[in-house]
């Protein structure tokens, strides 16, 4: 029973941390931007195919071709931000909202036309799971994806109340046309915003491909329940989204393993809680109001 | 300048949204073109062209699309008319292939829809098809339901719950006292889990996962503390099946492993997990393999027509007979459109032989087709020896 229990905390660990990277990537946008954008998980599926285009089909070793997945995505999101976001910015939310669906059942045509819908694996060389002390089996890829994930979480904390950069973002976040009699552009907040999503999506993808496998549709699921983490948090929320992103990772891992629901609801799990928050705590966690239900 | 970009927007979004869906591989699409000079006889085909499915949708849209090629190329049907194939994606899903079938009676106005591939495909078009006397011929689904779905239903594949039954019997047969059942939410992996249920002698221990779940972890975590004396995965897709067995490798799971059918047949899925495969003792329940000359006729054409060796060849022999029928039906009745006749003539066939073997369909509107029980063997599953 304890091997089982703490291969079960490992599980919701790793499946928390892949959670928050992509749930700070939807909540920051939605602190600056002000709407959600639903194509975050096709950012999530890019990265995880970039990795394989740059590893399996150009030969580049893991690091490298990690670091090139990341840098095509963050492009790809600055790319998104200037032809497709930033021309609504002023305009009524649902416009954006209405843009982020279309690109994302967009971008998944796109990936299905260019990579087959069938299922593909970043690498084939087979890493031995690692037995942590007889009592948890890891394998090599969820190590190094929690160790990243609490890498980038402290770094982004520490970038937005430590740098001028997060500060001015956050400053926008709060008020941007108080920012912007301050000086500051929201041009260049939307730039930094998008880059940092996609880049934290890009980390996500690439940690899900080696965890999941590669197919077209691979960033809808958990982009959905990262929705659910970021609510859960309260929306726009860096705190609220991490906090989320693991009481999901660990509800839906514990619950389900100990029996305590069937295991045919886990993916009803999130929204279970997301329904149970939004009747008693509306604002989420860490309280914020929900501004886009109200508009 | 903004408004351009907005205009600018929109199109490209509408453009990404729809084209793709619209192409040759992943939507509707009719077959290349015609020389026949008559009208041709619209055939509509529900597969699942995009999702979890879509590889082997795909593979039996190509398989389609040669064999159309090959009729037009002997003079079509009714004598000069081609063969039209109206293909619409169904995603595996109930909904969506609904919504696909009421195009294909009521847009493109076709009398038989070949298809679907899932059961919920089949069973979403039935209801349709038997409201509007349109014939809806499956090569795949195993759900039992498919059976009373309607008059002009018919099924030519084995129903899932002899699969149930075929691995009951294994189970009890290498004395299995404890099994592990681990099927996904949908029709065909529910039949047969309920013959497995009825028939297997031993406790089951079950456990359950919806379409579309990616993450296995922990009900494998579950099912290795309850130490059953063998595991039965039952998936509907195959995406389920090549993400729960890297899962259940990674967990280094030992003990003997059992699958349905669906997990046959595509080599491309045991790369990674061949190995494993065999160290576990995997066996699955599969159509007869049957080997003639009919069959290796059509792969041939395959091969010929997409320059590589087809996949999933049991599932391609089986549409290769349906379309044999169909266009048998027409033939007999002289005209696609008089569906009762056709209707009547599928349900007077005896000992129709075709690439996947000989078959009569009975009452039920089922070709009667049986399973049989193969194991896997270096790098694909190989019909079992005692």
């Amino acid at each position: 029973m304890n091997e089982l229990i703490a291969q079960l905390l490992w599980n919701g660990l790793v499946a928390g941390s892949l959670l928050a990277l992509v749930s700070l990537g939807l909540t920051l946008i939605y602190g600056v931007a002000g709407f959600v954008q639903f194509a975050h998980g096709e950012l999530v599926a890019l990265g995880a195919y970039s990795m394989l285009v740059f590893h399996k089909f150009l030969g580049l070793s893991f690091i490298p071709a990690g670091m090139a997945a990341i840098i095509l995505v963050i492009i790809f999101g600055l790319i998104l931000e200037r032809f497709f976001f930033r021309p609504v910015r002023d305009k009524n939310p649902m416009i954006p909202l209405v843009i982020s669906i279309g690109l994302s059942i967009g971008l998944q045509a796109v990936l299905q036309m260019v990579f087959g819908p069938q299922i593909q694996t970043i690498s084939n060389i087979r890493f031995e799971s690692l037995s942590a002390g007889g009592l948890f089996l890891a394998t090599p890829s969820q190590i190094i994806a929690v160790c990243a994930s609490f890498l980038l979480t402290g770094l982004l904390i520490f970038f937005l109340h430590k740098t001028r950069r997060g500060r001015s973002l956050r400053a926008v976040s709060d008020n941007r046309n108080l920012a912007q009699i301050f000086g500051m552009d929201p041009d260049v907040a939307m730039r930094w915003i998008f880059g940092l999503s996609a880049g934290l999506a890009a980390v996500a993808g690439i940690f899900l491909g080696f965890e999941q496998n590669l197919e077209p549709l691979m960033g809808v699921q958990i982009s959905v329940t990262a929705f659910a983490a970021v609510i859960l948090g309260s929306l726009g929320s860096v705190r609220g989204a991490i906090l989320g992103a693991f009481v999901i990772g660990f509800a839906q891992n514990l619950l389900v393993g100990l029996g305590v629901v069937p295991s045919g609801f886990s993916v009803a799990i999130p929204f279970v809680v997301l329904i149970i928050m939004l009747l008693f705590l509306p604002s989420g966690i860490f309280g914020k109001k929900f501004e886009f239900l109200r508009k | 300048m903004k408004n351009t970009y907005i205009l600018l927007s929109a199109l490209l979004i509408c453009g990404c949204a729809t084209t793709p869906f619209s192409t040759d591989i992943s939507g509707s699409t009719s077959s290349p073109p015609i020389i026949l000079e008559g009208d041709p006889v619209k055939i509509g085909a529900i597969l699942p062209l995009s999702g979890g499915m879509a590889e082997m949708g795909i593979e039996l849209q190509k398989s389609l699309i040669a064999e159309v090629e090959f009729a037009n190329e002997q003079g079509g049907v009714l004598g000069d008319r081609p063969i039209e194939i109206i293909f619409e994606d169904g995603q595996c899903n109930a909904g969506v292939a609904t919504s696909a079938a009421q195009k294909l009676i009521r847009v493109e106005k076709v009398s038989i829809i070949l298809g679907g591939l899932c059961s919920p495909e089949t069973l979403g078009a039935a209801p349709l098809a038997e409201k509007n006397k349109v014939v809806l011929l499956t090569s795949v689904s195993g759900a039992a339901s498919i059976s009373y779905a309607g008059d002009f239903v018919f099924r030519n594949a084995p129903e899932g719950n002899t699969n149930g039954r075929i691995m009951a019997e294994y189970a009890d047969k290498e004395g299995f006292e404890k099994v592990v059942l681990i099927s996904e939410i949908s029709d065909f992996p529910m039949s047969v889990a309920d013959t497995f249920h009825s028939e297997f002698s031993g406790e089951i221990i079950e456990e359950k996962f919806a379409p579309g779940v990616t993450d296995f972890k922990t009900i494998i975590a579950k099912v290795k503390e309850m130490q059953g004396d063998a595991l039965f995965f039952n998936p509907q897709q195959n995406q389920s099946f090549v993400l729960f067995m890297k899962q259940l490798q990674e967990a280094q799971w030992k003990g003997p492993l059992m699958f349905n059918n669906t997990v046959v047949g595509n080599p491309a899925l045991y790369t990674d997990i061949a190995e494993f495969m065999v160290s576990n003792k995997s066996v699955a329940g599969s159509y007869d393999v049957v080997s003639n000359k009919m069959q290796e006729d059509l792969l041939e054409r395959f091969e010929d027509r997409w320059d590589r060796e087809a996949l999933f060849q049991h599932l391609l022999a089986n549409q290769h007979d349906s379309l044999t029928l169909i266009t048998q039906a027409i033939y007999t009745v002289q005209d696609e459109t008089d569906t009762e006749g056709i209707r009547d003539y599928l349900y007077a066939v005896r000992d129709f032989t075709g690439a996947s073997g000989t078959f009569s369909i009975d009452v039920d509107g089922d070709a009667g087709k049986s399973y049989e029980l193969v194991r896997f063997e270096g790098k694909k599953f190989v019909p079992f020896k005692e």
